[in-house]
């Protein structure tokens, strides 16, 4: 009985010492990122460098496809910082008063690429429509849901201006985030893939097999801001410092572009 | 707050996918739950733990587990398609193995109970008065058993209904193909403008699921009077 009650009360104070130590680390010391998963490899990069010094809190990071992140920031999701990978979502959120306005600038630019299984494959024509249609056969073409997730959207845009959207649009396979649709050519499950440039060069297990010209879609522009609801002194330092000549050089490095203005 | 054409495509293939998992693993699940119930053999809790796997293993695990093994390049996958043209990627027969796969534990558990229950002396008495084992399974053993059959059967399909993890996992989302309920309700979370389509499809998935378990208390209701 007695060792019960202090087994309880050990256990009871660890709690309350535990839930008070997650409190503190997780929402004044971290800063709380959430951001577009084709940002995944280079964010790590860039978190770490962030970190190295010491009077900067470390990031907390989450990923999604943008368009999931925007719904669980408009749902109430904590987080200080927003890094999306299309001016769309970001201008959803900004029209719901979830953003700190004067925080929102362009950090990366992108571009988008067919891939397949690494030396399974030549180059693709673009010029020729008739080629892809032929290379793909009745196989399938990975790419994020062309509805929501901005790789997606560029997807589509590119292939609609390519003249070619709706011959391929019944081979398509959608899927949550660009990603996921690496995932599928790496595996060999989708013969091609069309993703952003930086996810391709990030694996070996696939080889670029066509550069999709940058005139037939959007421009890709990776914007962030600080979210309205942030307490985070150093959210704002962080969304200034990607802007840094170390932290351009990790993004050109991972295969990103940058955006005009500071080129 | 109506359903559109892909509401009721996914709804259709939804029906198609549970209803073809359970009709082609009832036979491997009467057949585990007589071997579980009645059989004495070397490796018998490994075959149980195994049939059980997809009951307590995540979702995505048993959905990564069929992609290694009958996804285009998988184990039995290649071979398959290279021999006799079965496809399961992206294509609904890997749904219904994905929904199959993770029905066949609930299915056969309640099989295997009611084979249980089945007074072994009757058995006996069939087999002292001449009837080969196989004539004492058909004509004693599983008539006695079928309603725990009809509920492994009800049970295997809601489950195949609902599943959502190992799907997604397996083959993906296609709409017409393998964008069952659970994965378009799915797809419309990720949508700020979806909400009203997720909430439409929700109650269509609470309504087929409830019919599915009235259905099965009035067979198993039915079969008791008929005794």
């Amino acid at each position: 009985m007695s060792i019960d009650r202090r087994f309880c009360l050990a256990g009871l104070s660890a709690l309350a010492m535990g839930g008070s130590l997650a409190r503190g680390v997780a929402q004044s010391a971290s800063i709380g990122v959430l951001a577009a998963i084709s940002l995944k490899g280079v964010l790590g990069k860039l978190s770490t460098q962030w970190a190295a010094d010491a009077s900067q809190a470390p990031l907390r990071i989450a990923y999604g496809a943008s368009n999931a992140l925007a719904r669980q920031i408009e749902l109430g999701a904590p987080g200080d910082c927003f890094l999306s990978a299309d001016l769309d979502w970001m201008a959803y959120l900004a029209q719901r008063g979830l953003l700190r306005a004067d925080t929102q600038r362009e950090f990366a630019a992108n571009r988008l690429v067919i891939i397949a299984l690494a030396g399974k494959s030549g180059m693709l024509d673009l010029g020729s429509p008739a080629s892809i249609r032929a290379a793909l056969g009745s196989e399938r073409l990975a790419v994020a849901r062309t509805d929501l997730v901005p790789a997606g959207r560029y997807a589509r845009e590119a292939l609609q201006s390519l003249g070619i959207w709706e011959k391929i649009k019944p081979s398509l396979v959608e899927t949550e985030h660009p990603l996921a649709a690496l995932q599928l050519v790496a595996r060999g499950e989708a013969r091609f893939g069309i993703v952003y440039r930086s996810d391709a060069l990030g694996d070996a297990r696939v080889s670029v097999v066509a550069e999709i010209p940058t005139t037939s879609h959007r421009p890709i522009r990776y914007p962030a801001a600080v979210l309205r609801k942030s307490t985070h002194a150093q959210a704002r330092q962080f969304l200034d410092w990607l802007a840094s000549e170390a932290a351009r050089k990790t993004l050109r490095d991972a295969g990103f572009g940058l955006p005009e203005a500071t080129r | 707050m109506t359903l559109t054409v892909e509401d009721w495509i996914a709804i259709q293939l939804s029906l198609k996918v549970a209803l073809v998992a359970t009709l082609a693993s009832l036979p491997f699940g009467i057949l585990m739950g007589f071997l579980l119930a009645r059989g004495r053999f070397f490796g018998k809790s490994a075959l149980d733990a195994l049939i059980h796997l997809p009951l307590v293993l995540p979702p995505v695990v048993t959905g990564y587990l069929l992609l290694l093994a009958f996804g285009r390049k998988g184990l039995f996958g290649a071979p398959l398609e290279a021999c006799c043209g079965i496809v399961f990627s992206f294509h609904w027969t890997g749904a219904a193995l994905a929904a199959a796969v993770m029905g066949f534990p609930l299915m056969v558990r309640a099989i295997r109970l009611s084979i249980e229950a089945v007074d072994t002396q009757i058995e006996q008495a069939a087999g002292t008065l001449g009837a080969s084992p196989a004539m004492v399974f058909f004509s004693v053993t599983l008539p006695l058993a079928l309603p725990g059959v009809l509920a492994g059967a009800v049970l295997g399909f809601a489950k195949a209904l609902g599943e959502f993890g190992a799907t997604i996992t397996f083959v993906a989302s296609i709409p017409g193909e393998t964008q069952t309920i659970p994965a378009a309700i799915y797809g419309y979370t990720q949508s700020p403008e979806g909400e009203s389509a997720a909430l439409m499809l929700s109650i269509v998935a609470v309504i087929i699921s409830l019919g599915a378990l009235v259905l099965s208390e009035w067979l198993a209701r039915r079969l008791k009077a008929g005794r």
